[in-house]
C-alpha cells in the first residue's frame, strides 16, 4: 500500500534532460500507465522509483515521505523488468524464493510461501525446472511471481508484455488486471503501447521528451487530450487534426478549412475555444470515429470531401478523405456503403471535438 | 545508486595503490636505464629513484660497444640479438598464423581433423623443457641449433596452439550463410575462403598475428636452449651481458630490458579487445 | 521424371561438394598436422628411447647408436630415488600453490573495483596490464634489480621500519623463494584480472538490480548471482594459471638460477641444469617423461573430475542459452 508522488522531479544526463519537473500523485492501490513513445523518460521515471536512478533534483514521495534517500533494497519496490531477468542459474523454485531467502526466512514458510504463488501464476509444476527452461511466457510469470512474493508496497513493470507473443499478451492483460486486485497494490507500469495502456490501466500518465503531457483517466485521454501531441499519440488511427483558420461572419464563428469549406461553430464548448484562442490560427481535432460520413451536401456543418481510398481492417474500414491538402480519416463500419472517387460531406459532432492553439499545440478553452 | 564518497575514496586509494606496486618495479628498471656507471650500485651512492646525472651511456654501449666511463668495450653489441628477435619472432609468427589460420578453417568448416583443437591445446600444457632432449637432439642432427630457421620453427610449433584456437573463434563467428550464398554463386570452395571468409576476418588475422608476435618476442626458453652465440635474442643477450672486467652490466642490461618491453606493450595495448580471447585460447570472449 | 533426375543431380552435386570440402579441409589442416607429428609422435618416441639408455652427448656416438648403453629401466628407478627431483617437485607445487589462489584473490578484488565505469578507468585498466606485457626475462631482471641487497626494496622497507634494512633477499634459502613468489604473483595478477573482469562485466546488469531490489545485500548478491555466473571463468583462469604456473622458468632463473643451492629449483630448472651442466640426457629424458605421464595424469583427472561435478550444471547452462534464444526470437 502506498501513494506515490512526485515534486518536481528531474534527472539529467549530462546535457540531457530525461525527465523535466514531473509532478504527478499516483494513488494507493491504483494502477497507472507512464505511456510515451521510446525516449520520453517513462522508464527513466520508473527507475527513479525503484531507486536504481537517483534523481538530479525534485522529491519522490511514497506515502509522503522523501524516499530519495532511501537505498534501493529498503523501498519495498517490486520490479519486473523487460527482459524480466530471471536468475538464469537457478530453478524456477530458487528464483521465487531468492527474496525470501535473502531475509532469511524459515525453509517451512519459505516452501509455503512459493507454493502459493507458483499457484498463483499457475507454475506449480515448474518448480523443479531449470528456469532457463521455461518459455518466454513462463519466464513472465515467474517474473511477476518473484516480485510478488515478498509482497513490495509497490510493482513496477517495465514494458511486461513487449515480449510476448500475440494470444499470450491478450490473456496476460487480463491477467495482470486479476493480480494487480488480488495484489492490492499500487501498480506503475511503463508501455509504448497505447492500446495496452488503455485496457489495463486506471490512470495513463502520457509522457513525451521527459515532460508529462497529461494526465488523466483512459477515456479522458482518449477522448479530451490536452494537446496535439496526446491527440496524435492516443488512438489508431489516430485523431484527425485539421488546420483551420476562425472567421467571423456576424454572430457566428466559422472555420475555415480552405477548399474543404467552412464549418459554423454551432456547440457552445467549442464557441468559448475559438473565442479563447489566442490567433486565428488553430487546429481542429476529431476523432476518426465519431466523424458522420454523409452524401455531398451544403450544410454548413461539414466539410467537402472526396474519398481517395478505402482500406478496410477487420470489422471496420478506413475511409481516406482529400480536399486540397487537407486528409482526413474516418473509420467507419465494415458495411458502410461508399466507393472511392465518391464526394462526400463530412460531419465532425462539435461536442466531441478539440480545438488547439496552432503555435503550440495546447488545447484551447481549458480542458 | 551512486555509492557514497567514503566508497569512492576507498576504491581511488586501493586502485592507486596497485598502480603504484605494478610501476615501481618497472620504473625502477627504467631508471636504471639512464643511471650512469657509477649510480648502478646502490650501495655506494645510497638509493634513489631518479638518475643524478642522466645519460644516455648505458644505450650506447650496447648499440656501440663503447661509452665514456668505461674502458672496456663490448666487442658484440645488442644490435645483433635485436635483429635475430626481430627476425625469428617474425618468421615463427607469420607461419604459425599460416598454419593456425588454415587449420582453424579445415576445423571450423569441414569436419575434418578432428584431433587438431585438442592436440595443439596439450602442445601448451606441458612444460617445454619435458620434451627438450628430442628437441634438442632432433635441431641439432637437422643443423638447426642456433639459425635462424631453427629458431622461427620453434617459435611456430609453440605459438602454434594460441594462432589455431584464436583464428578458429574468429571463422566461427562467420555465419556459415554468406559462404553457401558464394557457393550457391559458383565459387569453388577454396575460392570462398580466400576471398569471402578470410577478408571477413580480416582484424581477426591481425590481431592475431600481434598476439603471437608478442608470444615470440617474449620468448626465452627456446632461444636459451636452440642458440648458442649467432642467433641469441635479445633476452639471452641481455641476461648473459657482462664483461669480465666491470662484472654485471647492470644499466646497459636495464636499457636493454626496455627496448625488450616496449614492443610487446605497444602492440598489447592496441589488440587489448582481444587479449582475453588471446589468452584463453578462445574460450572467454570480452 | 525430371523431378526425381532434378533431386538426384542436387544429391550428387552435395555429394561432390561434400567430398571436394573434405579434401580441401584434410589438405588444410596438413601443414598443422604435420607440425604435430614432427614435434609430438617423433620425439616422445625418440625420449622413450633414449630414457632407457646412459647415452649423453658426451659418449661421442650418435642418439640413434644409444643402444649400446641400454639400461633397462635404470633411469626411472633412479628418478624415484632423486631426492633433488621431488624438492623440485615440491617447490613447483608450492609456487603454484601460493602464486595462484594470490592471483586469483588479488585478480578478483581489482576486478571488482573495475566493474562499473569511474573516471581514469582506461588509465587505470591499462597501466593495470603492464607486467603481464613486459617481456617475462625482463621482469625476472626487474625483481632481480628490486631485491638486490642495497636496492629499493630493503630501502622501502626502511623507511617504514624506521632503520637500514639489509635483507638479502636472493641470497637467503627461505627469503629467495618469498621474492621469487612475489615477482610472479606480481606478473601474472592481470591477467587473473584481466579475465575476471571480463567475467564480472558479463553478469547482467538487470539480474543484478532485481537481486537488489528482491532485497539482497553485496554478499548475498556476490555469492548468489556473481559467483554462478562466473564459475566457467574461475576454473578458465585458475586452470590457465596453474598449467602456466607448472611451467615456471624464466624469472626463476633470471633471479636467482634456482639458488641460493636448490632453495628455488623448480621442476624446469632442474631439468635445465642436469641437461646443460650435467649433460645427463638420458637421464633427463626420463624426467621428461615421467613429468609428462603425471601431468596428463593430473589433466585427466582435473577433467575427469570437472566433468562428473559438472553434469548438473552443465544442463543448466545449455537450458539457459534454450531460455536466451526463445527470448531473442520473441523479440
Amino acid at each position: 500500500m502506498a501513494k506515490i508522488e512526485f515534486k518536481g522531479l528531474t534527472k539529467r544526463f549530462g546535457s540531457l534532460t530525461a525527465v523535466d519537473h514531473l509532478n504527478l500523485t499516483i494513488p494507493d492501490k491504483s494502477f497507472v500507465a507512464l505511456l510515451g513513445p521510446s525516449g520520453c523518460g517513462k522508464s527513466t521515471t520508473m527507475n527513479m522509483i525503484a531507486g536504481i536512478e537517483e534523481p538530479s533534483d525534485g522529491q519522490i514521495l511514497f506515502d509522503g515521505s522523501d524516499i530519495v534517500r532511501v537505498p534501493i533494497d529498503r523501498r519495498g519496490v517490486g520490479y519486473v523488468f523487460q527482459n524480466y531477468a530471471i536468475f538464469t542459474h537457478m530453478s524456477v523454485y530458487d528464483n521465487l524464493a531468492f527474496g525470501l531467502q535473502v531475509r532469511g526466512l524459515p525453509k517451512a514458510q519459505i516452501n509455503a510461501k512459493v507454493q502459493q504463488v507458483a499457484e498463483l501464476m499457475r507454475l506449480e509444476d515448474r518448480l523443479d525446472w531449470p528456469s532457463g527452461t521455461l518459455s518466454v511466457n513462463e519466464m513472465q510469470k515467474l517474473a511477476i511471481g518473484r516480485s510478488a512474493i515478498v509482497e513490495p508496497s509497490i510493482f513496477l513493470l517495465d514494458e511486461p508484455l513487449s515480449n510476448l507473443d500475440a494470444a499470450f499478451r491478450e490473456f496476460m492483460r487480463t491477467e495482470l488486471k486479476h493480480i494487480q486486485r488480488q495484489l492490492e497494490q499500487t501498480m506503475v507500469y511503463v508501455t509504448h503501447d497505447q492500446i495496452e495502456a488503455m485496457s489495463l490501466a486506471d490512470h495513463i500518465a502520457v509522457m513525451n521528451r521527459g515532460v508529462l503531457q497529461q494526465y488523466g483517466t483512459p477515456a479522458d485521454i482518449y477522448s479530451r487530450p490536452a494537446n496535439t501531441f496526446v491527440a496524435m499519440f492516443i488512438g489508431s488511427p489516430s485523431m484527425n487534426l485539421i488546420p483551420c483558420q476562425i472567421t467571423t461572419e456576424g454572430e457566428t464563428e466559422l472555420l475555415d478549412v480552405g477548399s474543404a469549406g467552412r464549418i459554423a461553430i454551432t456547440d457552445d464548448a467549442l464557441r468559448q475555444a475559438a473565442r479563447a484562442a489566442p490567433s486565428r490560427d488553430v487546429i481542429l481535432g476529431v476523432r476518426p470515429e465519431v466523424l458522420d460520413l454523409v452524401p455531398r451536401a451544403a450544410t454548413g456543418l461539414g466539410l467537402q470531401l472526396e474519398v481517395d481510398l478505402l482500406e478496410p481492417i477487420g470489422p471496420r474500414t478506413v475511409v481516406h478523405l482529400r480536399s486540397g491538402d487537407t486528409e482526413i480519416l474516418a473509420v467507419k463500419d465494415k458495411r458502410y456503403g461508399t466507393q472511392e472517387l465518391e464526394a462526400v460531406t463530412a460531419i465532425p459532432p462539435q461536442a466531441a471535438c478539440r480545438l488547439f492553439d496552432r503555435r503550440d499545440g495546447r488545447v484551447l478553452g481549458g480542458a | 545508486m551512486r555509492p557514497s564518497p567514503a566508497q569512492i575514496a576507498l576504491r581511488y586509494v586501493l586502485i592507486i595503490l596497485a598502480t603504484a606496486i605494478v610501476l615501481i618495479p618497472i620504473l625502477w628498471m627504467i631508471s636504471l636505464a639512464f643511471k650512469p656507471y657509477n649510480e648502478w650500485q646502490t650501495a655506494a651512492t645510497g638509493v634513489h629513484w631518479w638518475p643524478k646525472n642522466p645519460t644516455l651511456g648505458n644505450f650506447e654501449y650496447i648499440f656501440t660497444g663503447q661509452t665514456e666511463g668505461l674502458v672496456v668495450s663490448l666487442d658484440f653489441t645488442a644490435v645483433r640479438p635485436i635483429f635475430a628477435s626481430l627476425l625469428t619472432a617474425s618468421l615463427g609468427t607469420i607461419l604459425a598464423v599460416i598454419v593456425g589460420t588454415l587449420g582453424a578453417y579445415a576445423v571450423s568448416r569441414f569436419k575434418v581433423a578432428n584431433n587438431l583443437p585438442l592436440s595443439v591445446l596439450q602442445l601448451r600444457l606441458f612444460p617445454p623443457l619435458a620434451v627438450m632432449i628430442p628437441v634438442m637432439i632432433m635441431w641439432a642432427y637437422l643443423g638447426m641449433i642456433d639459425t635462424w630457421w631453427g629458431l622461427s620453427l620453434i617459435y611456430t610449433i609453440v605459438t602454434l596452439p594460441f594462432s589455431f584456437w584464436l583464428m578458429k573463434t574468429f571463422f566461427d563467428e562467420v555465419p556459415l550463410e554468406i559462404e553457401e550464398a558464394a557457393l550457391v554463386e559458383g565459387c569453388s570452395r577454396f575460392r570462398v575462403f580466400w576471398k569471402v571468409t578470410l577478408p571477413m576476418v580480416k582484424a581477426g588475422i591481425a590481431s592475431t598475428i600481434l598476439f603471437v608476435f608478442i608470444l615470440n618476442w617474449s620468448d626465452y626458453l627456446m632461444a636459451l636452449l636452440l642458440t648458442r652465440k649467432d642467433w641469441v635474442t635479445i633476452p639471452v643477450y641481455m641476461n648473459a651481458l657482462a664483461t669480465a672486467m666491470s662484472g654485471q652490466l647492470y644499466g646497459m642490461k636495464a636499457a636493454l630490458g626496455l627496448i625488450a618491453a616496449i614492443p610487446p606493450v605497444i602492440l598489447g595495448l592496441s589488440i587489448q579487445r582481444y587479449l582475453v580471447r588471446g589468452l584463453t585460447f578462445g574460450a572467454l570472449k570480452q | 521424371m525430371s523431378a526425381s533426375r532434378k533431386e538426384r543431380d542436387a544429391a550428387a552435386a552435395k555429394l561432390s561438394l561434400e567430398k571436394e570440402q573434405r579434401k580441401l579441409g584434410n589438405l588444410m589442416a596438413l601443414p598443422a598436422q604435420l607440425l604435430l607429428v614432427f614435434i609430438v609422435a617423433f620425439p616422445l618416441l625418440m625420449q622413450l628411447y633414449v630414457s632407457t639408455t646412459w647415452w649423453s652427448p658426451l659418449d661421442g656416438v650418435p642418439w640413434y647408436m644409444a643402444y649400446e648403453s641400454w639400461n633397462w629401466f635404470a633411469n626411472y628407478s633412479d628418478l624415484v630415488q632423486d631426492s633433488r627431483l621431488w624438492g623440485a617437485i615440491w617447490r613447483t607445487l608450492l609456487i603454484v600453490i601460493v602464486c595462484v589462489p594470490a592471483q586469483f584473490l588479488l585478480g578478483l578484488g581489482l576486478a571488482t573495483l573495475f566493474v562499473d565505469s569511474f573516471p581514469g578507468k582506461t588509465i587505470f585498466y591499462t597501466l593495470l596490464l603492464m607486467p603481464m606485457m613486459v617481456v617475462p626475462a625482463v621482469v625476472g631482471y626487474m625483481f632481480f634489480l628490486l631485491f638486490q641487497q642495497s636496492g629499493p626494496i630493503n630501502d622501502l622497507i626502511g623507511v617504514f621500519a624506521g632503520g637500514p634494512a639489509e635483507i638479502n633477499w636472493l641470497n637467503d634459502v627461505n627469503l629467495a623463494m618469498v621474492a621469487v613468489m612475489i615477482a610472479e604473483i606480481w606478473e601474472w595478477t592481470p591477467l587473473m584480472f584481466l579475465i575476471l573482469l571480463a567475467g564480472l562485466s558479463g553478469v547482467p546488469e538487470d539480474q543484478m538490480r532485481a537481486a537488489r531490489l528482491l532485497g539482497a545485500n553485496a554478499w548475498q548478491r556476490f555469492w548468489r548471482i556473481v559467483m554462478p555466473r562466473m564459475k566457467t571463468v574461475i576454473i578458465i583462469a585458475l586452470v590457465l594459471r596453474t598449467v602456466e604456473s607448472l611451467k615456471v622458468f624464466d624469472t626463476l632463473f633470471i633471479m636467482t638460477v634456482g639458488g641460493p643451492g636448490v632453495a628455488t629449483e623448480s621442476i624446469s630448472l632442474y631439468i635445465y641444469k642436469r641437461t646443460f651442466q650435467d649433460l645427463e640426457w638420458s637421464y633427463v629424458a626420463s624426467i621428461g617423461l615421467f613429468v609428462l605421464v603425471a601431468l596428463s595424469l593430473l589433466a585427466g583427472l582435473g577433467i575427469w573430475f570437472m566433468v562428473r561435478k559438472s553434469t548438473k550444471p552443465a544442463q543448466v547452462a545449455t537450458a539457459q542459452q534454450g531460455g536466451a534464444l526463445a527470448l531473442q526470437e520473441a523479440k
